[in-house]
C-alpha cells in the first residue's frame, strides 16, 4: 500500500514540475512549432481544418487554420450578394504564414478592392488556398477540388519558380512520397504511375494522427518535445552532412543548388521537363477556370535579389549567377502569357520602386537569416497593394464592375 | 620551540599583522588571513633579513608548508663545509 | 566539437562508460586517445602540433631532472629555455592573429592553446624548481596536457595535482552531471541571452549615447562570467566523470570586497598560474627595490594577464588598468585596515562602500576587455552622462525582434544564478534528500529526469546546428 501511495505522491510531484515548466515557457513567450497540417489521400497533404499553433519557421506568429482546412477567418461557402471573390493558389507565399492574418496580401488586397468598390454596392473577399509546401500538381487539385465551391470571379495563381521542379518526382523523392505527381502523356497530364498505385490512408489513424497534433498544440511544453524530436531525428544525416563537408565536390545536379538557379533562369536544361510539366498544369487550370465562367491570372512573385534596396548586391548576385539580367523567369512567364492568351503580372517591377525609393527591404523575419525568405509585413502590404491596382487596371470583369456596366448582377 | 621557529613565529605575526598566531609544521597559506602572493615575499624578505640568508627563486616556489621553511632556515643557516 | 553541441554530450558519455569498462591501469592511455580524438575534430594538424609540442617538453623535463640530479650545470638553461620557447610559440600564434592574411596561408590559433601552452610551461619550471619530479610515463604526460574537458577553456590544472588523481577513478555520477547541467544552464540560458543585447551594444558603440551605453556597461560582464563559470563547470564536471578532479576558476566574484580580493576570485586557475610563474619570479628577482618592486611586478603580471587573452590595445589597457588598480589597492591596504581598526564605527559603511567601488572599478576595466578598440572603450566611458534623454527609446530600438524578450529571460536568470551562488540551494536540497521519505526521493529522481529531459530538449532544439561560441575558447 505504502508503495502505491509513494508512487502517486512522486507521480504528483512529477506533475507539478511538468506544470511549472510549462508555465515557464508561457511567462517567457518561447514558442515552438505547432502541427498545423493533416495527410489526405487526395493531395498527399493539407492544412488539417480548425487546428491552431505557432509558426516559428521565419517569424512568430500564431496561424489559426478554419474548418475548411484554409489559413483564414471562416467564409460562408456560398457568395454573398454583391461580392467579389478572388481566390488565390499558391504555395509558401500565399500562405503568408509570416504575418499575422491582417497583415497578409490577401486582406491587404480585400480591403482595396473593396475600397474601390464601395461605390458600386460590392464589397471584395479574398479566398486564401495557399499551403506551404505544395507543388503544382497539389495546386492544381486544390483549383479542381476545392475553390469552386466558394464561386470565385477570378482565380489568381501566385507563381514562384522554386516549386517548378517539383513537378518532377525524381527531383525531390523523399519530399514528394505520398504526394500526387504528374507527367506528360501525349501532351496530356496524367498522373504518374507512383500517384496511382498509393494505397489509401488509413482512416482510424489519421483520426488519431490529428487529434494527438490538435492537443499537441495547446502545450508549449509538448510543442517544444516535438521540435527536439525533429531534431534528434536530424541528427544522424546532419551529422553525416558535416563529414562530407570537406568533399563537397559532389556533381551539382543536386536539386537544392538547381533550384536557385533556377528561380533566376528558365533556360536550364535539366529544368526543361519541368517546365513543361508546370506549363502544361498552367494551361489546364486555365481551361478549369474558363469552364467554371471565372477569370484566370498568373502572379509571378519576386525573388529576393530583384528587389533588394541594396543595389551593389543585386549587381554582385547577377555577376555570380552569370546572368544578363535577374527578370528572366518573369519575362518567360510573360511570353507564356501572351502566347496562351493568360493576363500574367510580375511583381517583381513595383516591389523594387517601392523597396528603392524606401529602402526597405520586403523580405525576411527576425528568425531568418538576415533579408531572406518570405515577404514581411511590409512586403505583403505591397504585394496586396499591387495586385488590387492590376485588377483594378486591366480585370475584366472588376473594370466593369467598377464603371457600372455590370450594375446589379451578380456574374 | 626552538631559537628559529620563535623568531619566525614573530616575524609571521608581525608580516600578517595578527599576534595570535602559532606556528604548526602543516600550516599553509590557506591557514592565515591575509597571506596571499602578494605579500608571500615581504614574508620571505624578512625572513630572509632576520636569519641573514639568501633564498632562491626555486626555493621558495617548492615550499609547501611553514614546516618546510623552517626546515630551509635551518638549512641555510648551517655553514656549509 | 563544441560543449554546448549535443555531440559533445554523446562523445562525453560514450567516454565515460569506456573509462569506467577500462582497467585502471590502461586509463590514461584511453583518456589520451579520446582527447586527440577530440581535438582531430578540430584540426588533426593542430593535433600534430600539440602531440610534438608535449614530447618536445616531456623530453626536455627528463633531461633537466637528469642532469641535475647528475649535477651537471651546464645545461641548467635547458628547463627555462623550454619556457621561454614556449611563451615565444604562444606568443607567434598571438601576433599571427593580428596580420590580416593570418600569418601561415590563413592559419587559425590552434585550439586551446593558450591553455595547454600554460600546462607545458608550468610543468618544465615545476622539474626545474624541483616542486616535483620529472613525469616518467608518456602517455600520462600526454594525457595531461591534452585532456579533453580542460583544452577548450581550461581550468589550468598543475601537473603534480593531475598526476596524482592517476589512475583516474570517477566515483560518484550524479554531482558532475548537475555540475555539467548548471553550466548548460548558465551558457545557454543566461549568457547566449544577454549576448544579443551585449553585441547590439557594442556593435554600434560609437553611436550611442546614454541608456544603451550603461545597459553595455552593466550586462557584459554578467555575460561574462555567466559565460566563462558555465564553461568552466562543463570543463570540470566532464573531467570528474572521468575521474579527474580541476581546479576551481571562480569563487563568486562580484562579491569582492577589494581590487585583490577580486583578482583572488575571478578565473583563478590562470591568476595563480601567473601568480606562481610570472609574479613570484619577478618579486624575488625585484625584492631589494621595496615598493617599487612590488609594483613593477605587479604590473608585469597584470599586463601579462591582459596580453594573455590577445596582443590588441584593448586587452593592453585591460592589463594596464587592472595593474593600476591593484598596485594602490596594495599600497594602501595596511593603511586602509589600520584606519577601519581605529574607527570601527565606519568599518560597515567602508566595506560596503569597498565592495561598490571595487565592482565598479571592475566594469570600467571590462569595458576595456570587450571593445575592439581602445577608442570605443573610451567613448563608452565618456558618454555614459551625456543624452540620457530619450536614450531609453534607443536602447529599446537597438533591441530587434526576440532581443527583448531574450534580455528580459538573461537578466532574470542571472538574478537566479547570484541568489543561487549565495543561498545554495542544492546544498539544502541535499540534507533534505538525506533524510526523506521514500516519496520525497523519488521525486527527486523523478524531477531530475524530467528537467534533464527538458534541457536535453531545449539544448538539441537551440544548439543542433548552430555554433554558438563560448568567449573563451578562442584563446
Amino acid at each position: 500500500m505504502r508503495f502505491f501511495r509513494d508512487l502517486l505522491l512522486a507521480a504528483l510531484a512529477t506533475g507539478a514540475v511538468l506544470g511549472m515548466l510549462e508555465g515557464f515557457l508561457r511567462l517567457a513567450h518561447v514558442h515552438y512549432q505547432g502541427s498545423l497540417y493533416a495527410n489526405e489521400n487526395e493531395r498527399g497533404f493539407g492544412l488539417r481544418p480548425n487546428a491552431a499553433g505557432w509558426e516559428t519557421d521565419e517569424a512568430d506568429v500564431y496561424v489559426q487554420i478554419n474548418s475548411d482546412g484554409m489559413r483564414d477567418r471562416e467564409r460562408p461557402i456560398s457568395r454573398p450578394a454583391h461580392t467579389l471573390r478572388v481566390a488565390v493558389i499558391g504555395s509558401s507565399e500565399t500562405n503568408a504564414r509570416e504575418v499575422t492574418l491582417d497583415e497578409t496580401f490577401e486582406a491587404v488586397m480585400s480591403r482595396d478592392l473593396s475600397r474601390d468598390l464601395e461605390a458600386r454596392g460590392w464589397s471584395a473577399d479574398v479566398l486564401n488556398f495557399g499551403v506551404p509546401g505544395y507543388t503544382y500538381s497539389q495546386e492544381y487539385l486544390t483549383l479542381q477540388n476545392h475553390v469552386w465551391k466558394y464561386q470565385p470571379q477570378i482565380v489568381i495563381l501566385l507563381f514562384s519558380s522554386f516549386p517548378v521542379l517539383k513537378t518532377v518526382r525524381n527531383f525531390y523523392p523523399a519530399e514528394l512520397k505520398g504526394a500526387p505527381v504528374y507527367v506528360l502523356q501525349d501532351g496530356k497530364l496524367v498522373p504518374d504511375a507512383i500517384t496511382r498505385s498509393t494505397p489509401p490512408l488509413d482512416a482510424h489513424r489519421q483520426i488519431f494522427k490529428n487529434r494527438s497534433s490538435d492537443w499537441m498544440n495547446k502545450s508549449y511544453l509538448a510543442t517544444l518535445l516535438n521540435a527536439a524530436r525533429v531534431k534528434v531525428k536530424e541528427f544522424v544525416p546532419a551529422l553525416k552532412a558535416r563529414w562530407q563537408k570537406p568533399s563537397a565536390t559532389a556533381p551539382s545536379s543536386t536539386a537544392t543548388s538547381s533550384a536557385e538557379r533556377l528561380s533566376y533562369n528558365p533556360d536550364l536544361p535539366e529544368a526543361q521537363e519541368a517546365w513543361s510539366i508546370a506549363e502544361a498544369i498552367f494551361k489546364a487550370m486555365k481551361e478549369d477556370c474558363y469552364r467554371h465562367g471565372a477569370e484566370f491570372w498568373i502572379v509571378m512573385a519576386d525573388q529576393e535579389k530583384q528587389v533588394t534596396p541594396d543595389l551593389a548586391a543585386r549587381e554582385a548576385f547577377q555577376k555570380s549567377m552569370n546572368l544578363p539580367s535577374l527578370d528572366a523567369v518573369d519575362q518567360h512567364m510573360e511570353r507564356f502569357g501572351a502566347a496562351q492568351g493568360i493576363p500574367v503580372f510580375a511583381l517583381a517591377k513595383p516591389l523594387s520602386d517601392y523597396a528603392l525609393s524606401h529602402k526597405t527591404y520586403l523580405h525576411g523575419a527576425p528568425n531568418s537569416a538576415e533579408h531572406s525568405g518570405h515577404w514581411n509585413a511590409v512586403g505583403n502590404a505591397q504585394v496586396g497593394h499591387a495586385i488590387a491596382k492590376e485588377l483594378e487596371a486591366r480585370s475584366t470583369f472588376v473594370r466593369e464592375l467598377s464603371s457600372g456596366q455590370l450594375a446589379a448582377q451578380s456574374r | 620551540m626552538t631559537d628559529t621557529q620563535q623568531r619566525l613565529q614573530g616575524i609571521f605575526r608581525d608580516i600578517f599583522d595578527d599576534d595570535s598566531i602559532v606556528l604548526r609544521d602543516d600550516m599553509t597559506a590557506a591557514d592565515v588571513h591575509n597571506w596571499d602572493s602578494l605579500n608571500h615575499i615581504d614574508l620571505i624578505v624578512a625572513v630572509e633579513r632576520e636569519f641573514k640568508i639568501k633564498f632562491t627563486t626555486a626555493d621558495v616556489t617548492s615550499l609547501k608548508n611553514v614546516g618546510q621553511l623552517l626546515a630551509l632556515v635551518d638549512k641555510k643557516r648551517t655553514p656549509k663545509p | 566539437m563544441s560543449f554546448t553541441e549535443p555531440l559533445f554530450l554523446l562523445y562525453l558519455a560514450i567516454c565515460v562508460v569506456v573509462n569506467r569498462l577500462c582497467p585502471k591501469g590502461l586509463r590514461p592511455a584511453f583518456l589520451l586517445v579520446a582527447s586527440y580524438v577530440f581535438y582531430c575534430t578540430w584540426s588533426p594538424a593542430a593535433a600534430g602540433l600539440l602531440a610534438v609540442l608535449t614530447l618536445l617538453t616531456f623530453g626536455a623535463g627528463l633531461v633537466a631532472e637528469h642532469a641535475r640530479v647528475q649535477e651537471n650545470t651546464s645545461i641548467a638553461w635547458l628547463a627555462p629555455a623550454a619556457a621561454i620557447l614556449l611563451t615565444g610559440y604562444l606568443m607567434a600564434f598571438k601576433v599571427a592573429l593580428l596580420t590580416p592574411s593570418h600569418g601561415i596561408a590563413g592559419l587559425v590559433m590552434p585550439l586551446g592553446i593558450s591553455y595547454y601552452s600554460f600546462k607545458l610551461i608550468s610543468y618544465v619550471l615545476d622539474v626545474h624548481w624541483v616542486k616535483m619530479p620529472a613525469e616518467k610515463g608518456l602517455v600520462n604526460f600526454a594525457a595531461y596536457v591534452a585532456f579533453f574537458p580542460q583544452i577548450v577553456a581550461g581550468p589550468i590544472q598543475r601537473p603534480a595535482n593531475f598526476f596524482e588523481q592517476l589512475p583516474p577513478q570517477p566515483e560518484s555520477v550524479v554531482n558532475p552531471l548537475l555540475r555539467i547541467a548548471w553550466g548548460f544552464v548558465k551558457k545557454l540560458l543566461i549568457a547566449d541571452n544577454l549576448a544579443p543585447a551585449v553585441n547590439a551594444i557594442y556593435g554600434h558603440v560609437t553611436s550611442l549615447h546614454g541608456a544603451p551605453l550603461w545597459a553595455g556597461f552593466y550586462l557584459f560582464p554578467l555575460q561574462l562570467y555567466a559565460d566563462f563559470s558555465g564553461l568552466t563547470d562543463i570543463a570540470i564536471g566532464s573531467g570528474q566523470l572521468l575521474g579527474i578532479t580541476g581546479p576551481e576558476n571562480f569563487n563568486r566574484p562580484f562579491t569582492a570586497s577589494s581590487i585583490s580580493d577580486f583578482w583572488r576570485r575571478w578565473h583563478m586557475s590562470l591568476t595563480t598560474w601567473l601568480g606562481d610563474y610570472v609574479f613570484v619570479p619577478m618579486r624575488m628577482a625585484s625584492r631589494r627595490a621595496g615598493q617599487w618592486g612590488l609594483s613593477f611586478s605587479i604590473a608585469v603580471n597584470m599586463i601579462a594577464i591582459g596580453l594573455w587573452h590577445g596582443l590588441t590595445g584593448s586587452y593592453l589597457f585591460f592589463g594596464l588598468i587592472n595593474a593600476g588598480y591593484l598596485i594602490v589597492d596594495t599600497l594602501t591596504n595596511k593603511r586602509r585596515t589600520t584606519f577601519f581598526r581605529k574607527n570601527p564605527q565606519w568599518d560597515k559603511a567602508g566595506s560596503w562602500f569597498g565592495w561598490l567601488l571595487t565592482f565598479h572599478l571592475i566594469l570600467i576595466a571590462e569595458v576595456f576587455f570587450r571593445s575592439q578598440h581602445v577608442s570605443d572603450a573610451v567613448w563608452l566611458l565618456g558618454h555614459l552622462w551625456s543624452g540620457l534623454s530619450g536614450s531609453l527609446a534607443v536602447l529599446q530600438s537597438l533591441l530587434v525582434g526576440n532581443e527583448m524578450r531574450s534580455l528580459v529571460i538573461g537578466l532574470v536568470g542571472y538574478l537566479m544564478l547570484e541568489l543561487g551562488e549565495r543561498y545554495r540551494p542544492d546544498q539544502w536540497l541535499r540534507r533534505i534528500y538525506a533524510v526523506a521519505p521514500r516519496w520525497v526521493r523519488w521525486s527527486y529522481y523523478s524531477a531530475g529526469v524530467t528537467f534533464g529531459i527538458f534541457g536535453l530538449a531545449l539544448l538539441f532544439v537551440h544548439t543542433a546546428g548552430k555554433r554558438a561560441a563560448f568567449l573563451y575558447e578562442i584563446f
